[in-house]
């Protein structure tokens, strides 16, 4: 049993890094900011993104690398996420602990 | 107007935010975050406008403050973590990886190797270390003598038992709009407050001052408190024979503490010795106290019962103050509480004794006993509270200026040695060593040195303590808090010694020290070693000018003591008697030639103050009551007007002399003050003559009067060589005349000329032996390694032919310029310093040019031994034998 404990927040950007990572921008702090911001319509500040990417890479559960500086940037480098086996395994564990639970609700309490 | 309109440039975000955030975000993670903030600021300024996202930005970058970004952006700052990823690919290979990393500054088996290492570097150079060690002992063990005394005065009464629950009650007086705290409270309180219901004993203290104690060999003076038996139960103070209770049942008991019993008697076993006190009658020895363990501000020479004290005051014999609120200022009270917890209750209790008296009004306050010393200045009637927290303050100062002193020292040997040193920092620094670590390496050498320093100097200092008057009397108790104390004294001394030789021999850089030593200029700092030896001289000489010329104060005012004051003059304390008819009787003595009823025999005995007006102008000069025939017998000229006229009126006050020092106070041309009219005090009277100042000790401005009633002191001159019989013979008369007074009798010269040496010698002698061995020892360092470094030189010179003086010579030449330069910047500053401390002692003090020359020869002198103690050896070198190893 030795499942990695993921909070809201975390769950929620390590499924937007998932999303993203498919995506041609790639999944680094602006644009996990926007996803989120757009999908919980709640403000996210980059900074605290980081702060998660960065525990998350602590973690194991998402990789990392640096490029793709752009004129916007200031010619600065973005670090781009990429979720990691281990970070698959956790967000596939969480569906179904989720899903478990809604499958052995009686049908009636949500129509 | 607007800018963003006219300016085709992208916006930029405020740049405060970014400086923010480049000094809080870690220095890893800066790149990336900056831009994704960059990013979104671009974007939001074509979604929400310019504004908008400024302040968004801004927003952004406060929100990097938080523990996470903080605690790593610290941990970088202190580059104690390199990589907070180690698990992340590093995506640019590092130039130079090392295979192991440094170890921290602080880790024990750094430590350990950096104490290693300074060993061996110490006993590689013993001479060195020796020196460092003697003159770090030195300055240090003015260091521990202070400690000691802080010491001392921090543990002041803490031998009371439960001494938390132990207070003083202060009388705060207010008078005409001013506040006077005092340290005594009137003793009615007292009564008072035995009736507080917290409050377990109180005790009274009479402070009765000194009293004479009339022995075989004269008077002694004893400091008399009364007391009673409860003060034994409040105090620490314990009796080695008799009981406490005998102060209460019998009003004769007389307790004296085991030194004074000594110094009165010769031993303690004295229990029921009466002994008479002058005024006050006779008492018996019913007990001794023993010396207290540590300081206190309660000293007890010998105390008495307070209810003698009242008989006494029926007698008049002392000012009644048993019953009155007013006389609070020679009584003590102190209190023991039931709990310390009370101590806030008791000051809010003490408000209800306010008292209103005729002019002024009292308050009462509690006072902790621990809180007494060190204490405050502004607390008065206390004579024995000892060091205040301003004296601690400027203890600490020395105790920091003298470390200073003493470092200069070990920086200017380090300096020297800098160069024997870098290749070793070369060396250190190319295997791996950062510049933290050879920065610690030496740093634990000074710490080492000054720690040994501190080893040396405790024993020294402790066995000295017994031969130091002053120092016997400091009792205090070893215990970990100053072991404590002095181990971080001489730690910080290591430190501050070595931080500027370790930071400056730190910087070397490997590839130029190890390239060509010896011809490189290694940096510019060596020559702070000479600027060190420059000042530490300038102040030797400083203080060395100013003993010579105390020294030579001294020496003239012994000689003019010798040839003025005679020998065969003996003095007789008065004690408040009347003397008329004395005097005529020892006149009639066959071996008395004069007698003097006077307060002056060319210096005052005894001075008075009053204010004196000559014109409008005010001043408050001092005055001596002298005999009329006083100038006249002792054959003094005066420099202007007459003598006292032969039949000088009793009762009221005509004339008065002044000396030349008041004469120029008063007028302009002192000449022109003969005949005018001065107002002493409201009496007017005329001044009729001017005297020269006094030749002996303070010269200050005085006025000579005629008072009968003031006289102290009869002086009698006695025939040559009949001491013996005319000390008998005046004994006996006065024995007749006042029978229940011994007679102090003393010979004038023996008792109060043949004094050692004045209080300025011994503090400026002191310092200025002090500071001449911590600088020559600082010399003799530097002159050792000066002609360490130069053998090579000096051998090809030898060979050349230099004969061996000149060898010497070169090598002693440039310390001789430094010491020259001291004296530049040192006799200037003694003649400053010279010039105050004369309107000091207001007195001839010679600043001439003879006196300054000694000062400076002697120092200089001291100084080239020691230099060519060292420098000699650079006449014995034999060229074969430093030149075969090239």
């Amino acid at each position: 049993m030795s499942r990695t404990y993921l909070g809201e927040f975390e769950e929620l950007v390590l499924l937007a890094v998932a999303l993203l990572q498919q995506q041609p921008t790639g999944a680094y702090g602006v644009t996990i900011a926007d996803e989120l911001q757009q999908r919980t319509q709640r403000t996210t500040s980059v900074t605290g993104v980081h702060v998660v990417l960065y525990r998350l890479e602590e973690k194991g559960l998402v990789g990392s690398e640096l490029g793709g500086a752009t004129l916007a940037r200031g010619g600065r480098r973005k670090r781009l996420f990429t979720l990691t086996a281990a970070g698959q395994q956790v967000l596939r564990e969480m569906r179904q602990l989720r899903m478990g639970f809604w499958e052995a609700l009686p049908t009636p309490f949500f129509s | 107007m607007n800018e963003s309109f006219s300016d085709p440039t992208p916006q930029r975000p405020p740049c405060w935010a970014d400086r923010l955030l480049s000094w809080l975000t870690p220095t890893d993670l800066l790149e990336e975050l900056q831009g994704d903030l960059h990013e979104q600021f671009a974007q939001q300024v074509d979604q929400v406008g310019s504004w908008r996202a400024r302040f968004r930005y801004g927003l952004e970058a406060l929100k990097v403050i938080r523990p996470y970004y903080l605690r790593r952006r610290v941990a970088s700052l202190a580059s104690r973590q390199k990589d907070f990823f180690p698990k992340r690919r590093a995506t640019t290979r590092p130039y130079f990886t090392p295979e192991h990393p440094s170890p921290s500054l602080i880790n024990p088996d750094m430590i350990r190797n950096y104490f290693k290492i300074a060993w061996r570097n110490l006993w590689k150079n013993k001479l060195f270390s020796l020196v460092n060690i003697l003159s770090l002992s030195l300055s240090m063990a003015v260091g521990v003598i202070l400690f000691t005394g802080l010491k001392a005065t921090f543990d002041t009464d803490h031998f009371h038992p439960e001494l938390n629950q132990l207070v003083r009650i202060l009388t705060q007086e207010t008078k005409e709009g001013e506040q006077t705290k005092w340290a005594t409270a009137p003793l009615p309180l007292a009564t008072q407050l035995d009736s507080v219901s917290f409050v377990g004993k109180t005790v009274k203290v009479r402070l009765a001052g000194k009293h004479n104690l009339q022995t075989d060999k004269g008077d002694v003076p004893i400091d008399l408190k009364f007391s009673e038996p409860s003060f034994f139960d409040v105090f620490g103070f314990k009796l080695l024979s008799g009981t406490a209770q005998s102060l209460a049942n019998n009003s004769t008991t007389l307790f004296l503490t085991e030194k004074t019993a000594e110094k009165i008697f010769g031993s303690t076993n004295v229990l029921g010795h009466t002994v008479q006190f002058e005024n006050l009658g006779y008492y018996i020895v019913g007990g001794i106290i023993k010396d207290p363990p540590l300081e206190t501000h309660l000293p007890i020479e010998a105390m008495l019962s307070i209810s003698s004290a009242e008989l006494l005051e029926k007698k008049g014999a002392i000012s009644s103050i048993s019953q009155d609120w007013g006389g609070f200022k020679s009584s003590a009270i102190y209190a023991r509480l039931k709990s310390e917890d009370n101590l806030e209750q008791l000051k809010a209790t003490l408000q209800n004794y306010n008292r209103t008296l005729d002019e002024s009004n009292l308050q009462f306050l509690a006072q902790p006993i621990e809180d007494i010393t060190p204490g405050k200045i502004d607390i008065k009637n206390n004579p024995n509270a000892g060091v205040s927290w301003e004296d601690v303050k400027t203890q600490l100062f020395i105790i920091l200026s003298l470390t200073l002193l003493a470092a200069f020292n070990y920086i200017s040997l380090a300096l020297a040695r800098a160069f024997s040193r870098a290749q070793e920092v070369g060396v250190r620094k190319t295997i791996g060593a950062t510049r933290g670590q050879v920065i610690g390496q030496f740093l634990m050498e000074s710490t080492l040195v000054a720690l040994f320093a501190l080893l040396f100097t405790v024993p020294c200092v402790t066995i000295l303590a017994h031969y130091i008057p002053d120092m016997d009397d400091v009792t205090f108790s070893w215990d970990i808090a100053l072991l404590v104390c002095l181990i971080t004294y001489a730690v910080i001394t290591g430190l501050v010694a070595g931080a500027f030789p370790a930071w400056l021999l730190s910087a070397f850089q490997p590839i130029q020290v190890l390239r060509k030593t010896k011809t490189i200029k290694l940096f510019r700092g060596v020559a702070v070693y000479k600027a060190l030896i420059v000042v530490q001289f300038s102040v030797t000489i400083l203080f060395m000018i100013l003993v010579v010329i105390v020294a030579d104060y001294d020496r003239k005012n012994k000689a003019i003591i010798r040839s003025t004051v005679p020998s065969n003059v003996l003095t007789l304390d008065l004690k408040g008697e009347h003397y008329q008819n004395l005097q005529n009787e020892l006149s009639q003595l066959s071996q008395v030639e004069t007698t003097l009823a006077t307060n002056w025999y060319y210096e005052p005995i005894k001075m008075g103050k009053d204010s004196v007006t000559l014109n409008d102008k005010t001043l408050a000069i001092h005055y001596v009551s002298i005999d009329p025939r006083t100038i006249e017998t002792e054959g003094i000229r005066l420099l202007a007007g007459q003598n006292f006229p032969e039949n000088m009126p009793q009762r009221t006050e005509q004339y008065v002399l002044v000396n030349e020092a008041a004469a120029k106070l008063l007028a302009s041309k002192s000449e022109a003050l003969v005949g005018q009219n001065l107002l002493l005090d409201s009496a007017s009277v005329q001044v009729i003559g001017i005297l020269p100042n006094e030749m002996i000790g303070q010269q200050r401005p005085l006025l000579y009067r005629y008072l009968p009633n003031e006289i102290t002191t009869l002086t009698i001159k006695i025939k040559p060589d009949t001491e013996m019989e005319a000390t008998k013979a005046i004994q006996s008369v006065w024995k007749d005349h006042f029978p229940q007074k011994t007679a102090n009798l003393y010979n004038l010269k023996k008792y109060r000329y043949s004094g050692e040496i004045s209080g300025e010698m011994e503090i400026f002698g002191g310092s200025a032996l002090i500071v001449m061995l911590i600088a020559a020892l600082g010399i003799l360092g530097i002159a050792s390694y000066s002609v360490e470094t130069r053998t090579k030189e000096l051998g090809i010179r030898k060979i050349l032919g230099a004969n061996n003086i000149k060898l010497v010579w070169i090598v002693t030449k440039n310390f001789g310029i430094l010491i020259l330069i001291a004296g530049l910047i040192g006799v200037p500053a003694g003649l400053f310093c010279g010039d105050l401390l004369r309107k000091e002692m207001g007195s001839y003090l010679d600043l001439g040019l003879i006196n300054i020359s000694i000062a400076f020869g002697l120092v200089a002198i001291v100084g080239l031994l020691t230099v060519l103690s060292q420098t000699i050896r650079a006449g014995q070198i034999e060229p074969v034998n430093v030149l075969k190893a090239e």
